[in-house]
């Protein structure tokens, strides 16, 4: 018991360890003709993380550093940076960990720069919203008016379960080398979501998908590097299921891959052993 | 063609180089196809075939990374297929 109070107490303590050099890549397209980096020294103690030295930064030394940040415990994917030459989550990154004590702290790589150490993810969503991140079903009247769930063993979750963790935070892409020459390449991201909905029992949306991911700037531009799996904060692993994916297209394309209906719907009630569902908090108006 | 059918080939073509490569270098140098002058001919004819596609695709896949824009990467497709069977015909057929 008293050991473990020690414990806690060495991890909350506020007591400053070392001090670090914080170098911050800063870029105001309106007043800076190129990027510069600007240098701050910031107290440490045990537990801060990247973005915790940030917001002491914004707070007491310079109050124009921007960087975008929200839940600050990696869940909103908000706080990607480029830190000390690898792409991270700030929110993440224990700064005694990274062992240095000059840490570089720059915008993602592959996206442009708004400001500062905000990249401009807009190319990066649009190539997600194009490979339909979403179940695509056929039964209009069942999708206008669920009468219950959509059956799925959790076998069959499995199948795509990894896959979606993903919180987008674009670690993946900025670290691919394909994205980096290619900026047309759909990327890991979007790739691997292709993925996880075409293996969910419950989507029958595979045909639409593979025309937009069967294509010169699709999968097949992956050369396997493996560095979108390897800075995935959540073990997604979008490069096994861009693998994946190639092989669920080439069975199509073969002929080999069976057709499936998406699955079929378990009326709410009545189940035996299982409780009447609560009403419809949310009404639909028409 | 669709892109995931020419990515097929390339897997293909990659393993038969090994194999028809195997063989080449023998009749070459072993004269394992001695009595069979017309296997030997027909081997090398598909390994100029399958290394000209494995080559010619992968120069295609890192010329489409640049980003040219699709109408060029159209055109770059076009002239390498015609390049290879240019090179095929004339190589592999009329020599």
């Amino acid at each position: 018991m008293a050991q473990k109070e020690i414990q806690i107490k060495e991890v909350l303590s506020d007591e400053i360890v070392k001090k670090v050099k914080f170098k911050v890549k800063k870029f105001d397209p309106e007043k800076d003709d190129k990027p510069y980096y600007a240098e701050y020294d910031v107290p440490v103690w045990r537990g801060m993380t990247v973005l915790d030295g940030l917001l002491y930064v914004k707070e007491d030394l310079d109050g124009t550093v921007n960087f975008r940040y929200s839940c600050r415990m990696g869940i909103c994917g908000s706080c990607g940076m480029f830190i000390n030459g690898k792409p991270r989550m700030a929110c993440m990154t224990q700064i005694l960990e990274l062992g240095t004590d000059v840490i570089e702290i720059a915008p993602l790589p592959n996206l442009d720069n708004i400001r500062d150490l905000v990249p401009d993810s807009t190319p990066f969503f649009e190539k997600h919203r194009k490979v339909k991140p979403y179940l695509i079903r056929q039964d209009v009247k069942e999708q206008e008016n669920p009468i219950g769930e959509y059956y799925q063993t959790p076998e069959e979750h499995e199948y795509y379960s990894q896959f979606s963790f993903c919180i987008k935070c674009s670690l993946c892409y900025a670290a691919c080398p394909t994205a980096a020459s290619d900026p047309e390449y759909l990327g890991p991201q979007a790739l691997a979501q292709a993925y996880r909905y075409s293996v969910d029992t419950r989507d029958e949306g595979f045909e639409e998908r593979v025309m937009v991911v069967d294509d010169p700037h699709g999968c097949w531009r992956c050369h396997y590097a493996g560095a979108c799996s390897e800075v995935c904060p959540k073990g997604v692993d979008p490069a096994k299921a861009i693998q994946l994916l190639k092989g669920l297209i080439l069975k199509y394309r073969l002929g080999l891959k069976k057709k499936r209906k998406g699955a079929g719907v378990i009326p709410a009630h009545p189940r035996p052993g299982v409780k009447k569902a609560p009403k419809r908090t949310v009404v639909q108006e028409d | 063609m669709k892109e995931s059918i020419l990515w097929l080939f390339q897997i293909v073509t990659g393993i038969l180089i090994f194999v028809l490569l195997g063989l080449h270098i023998s009749a070459q140098h072993l004269g394992t196809f001695g009595s069979f002058p017309d296997l030997s001919s027909f081997a090398y004819k598909t390994l100029l075939f399958v290394a000209l596609y494995h080559g010619l695709f992968g120069l295609r896949s890192v010329l489409l990374e640049i980003n040219l824009g699709r109408g060029a990467e159209k055109a770059i497709s076009w002239l390498l297929f015609l390049g290879g069977l240019v090179f095929f015909i004339y190589y592999g057929i009329m020599a």
